[in-house]
């Protein structure tokens, strides 16, 4: 075993979004560190990959041993302003179960929160929900 | 002084007398605890009670992250154990409980060597937490604390 591939984790639940949102409707996505203007009044989603602590497993030093590493799947869904929440939640539906309770490639999925409506969007402009989806793996030394 | 943390320890398992010791993976904690019985010597005048040390005996738990595994290996000889029926129960079934492993458990690790029996082993399986067996064991015989040379 070895330590953890964290681009590997990060190419896994990112490619499960992009794959569904290039189906039709296809639906641009971006993701961190990426520039992208959004089309006024049309919908896009921004997909954010955090690592966050890790915590002891088993025990070990740096082989033969088990971590867990938990993360958070933060997934903002804009939409038009001003025509209702419809369009915009059947985005988050699509999101939702993407990842819901979800255990692929050794990551798992805990139960999703949302979509839930955002006062106040960034950017302004726009209908905005978001989606969070706490996940661990298990990192094996 | 040198202190130790929990994840320097290490399980290693024998299910029988044609097993080896290995090692128990995925292991989250053990404990033992080594009681000595207490007898009253005192005697008649004596102005306070006084006791000697009589027969020493050890109880304690291992417990391990549930995997597949299977017969033959430490930790799928130690989930089996308990499923070992007295007729067939080995006498020397066996455990290292290090509460240094160097590594590989090499000279200068610290252990605890005994011959045991596995009493209860609960399995548990609760929704979003890995599941865990925890085993409860008594020891038998004589336990020693050793350093590996």
């Amino acid at each position: 075993m070895a330590a953890a591939d964290l681009n590997a984790v990060r190419a896994v639940i990112e490619g499960r979004l992009a794959t569904e949102l290039a189906n039709a409707p296809a639906i641009p996505i971006v993701f961190h560190n990426m520039a992208y203007e959004p089309t006024p009044n049309s919908s896009w989603i921004q997909c954010l990959v955090n690592f966050g602590s890790n915590e002891y497993l088993s025990f070990g030093g740096t082989t033969a041993s088990d971590n867990r590493m938990v993360g958070l799947l933060l997934i903002n869904i804009f939409s038009a302003k001003g025509v209702g929440p419809g369009a915009n939640y059947t985005i988050g539906k699509r999101v939702r179960d993407l990842y819901n309770r979800v255990n692929v490639s050794g990551v798992y999925f805990d139960a999703a929160t949302g979509p839930e409506v955002l006062g106040f969007p960034a950017p302004e402009g726009y209908f905005q929900t978001q989606v969070r989806v706490t996940f661990e793996s298990i990192e094996e030394l | 002084m040198t202190f130790f943390r929990g994840e320097q320890g290490n399980v290693l398992f024998k299910h029988d007398s044609g097993d080896t010791l290995t090692v128990v993976t995925g292991v989250r904690s053990w404990s033992l605890t080594i009681d000595k019985e207490s007898l009253e010597v005192t005697k008649m005048g004596d102005s306070f009670r006084d006791r000697v040390g009589g027969l020493i005996s050890g109880s304690g738990t291992i417990e391990v992250f549930y995997e597949k595994t299977a017969a033959g290996d430490g930790k799928g000889d130690l989930i089996r154990e308990i499923l070992t029926t007295p007729a067939t129960e080995s006498t020397v079934a066996g455990a290292e409980l290090y509460t240094f492993d160097v590594g590989s458990q090499a000279a200068t690790s610290e252990k605890l060597t005994f011959n045991l029996l596995i009493t209860s082993s609960e399995f548990s399986a609760s929704v979003g937490e890995l599941q865990v067996v925890t085993f409860n064991f008594e020891t038998k015989g004589a336990i020693a604390l050793t350093t590996v040379s």
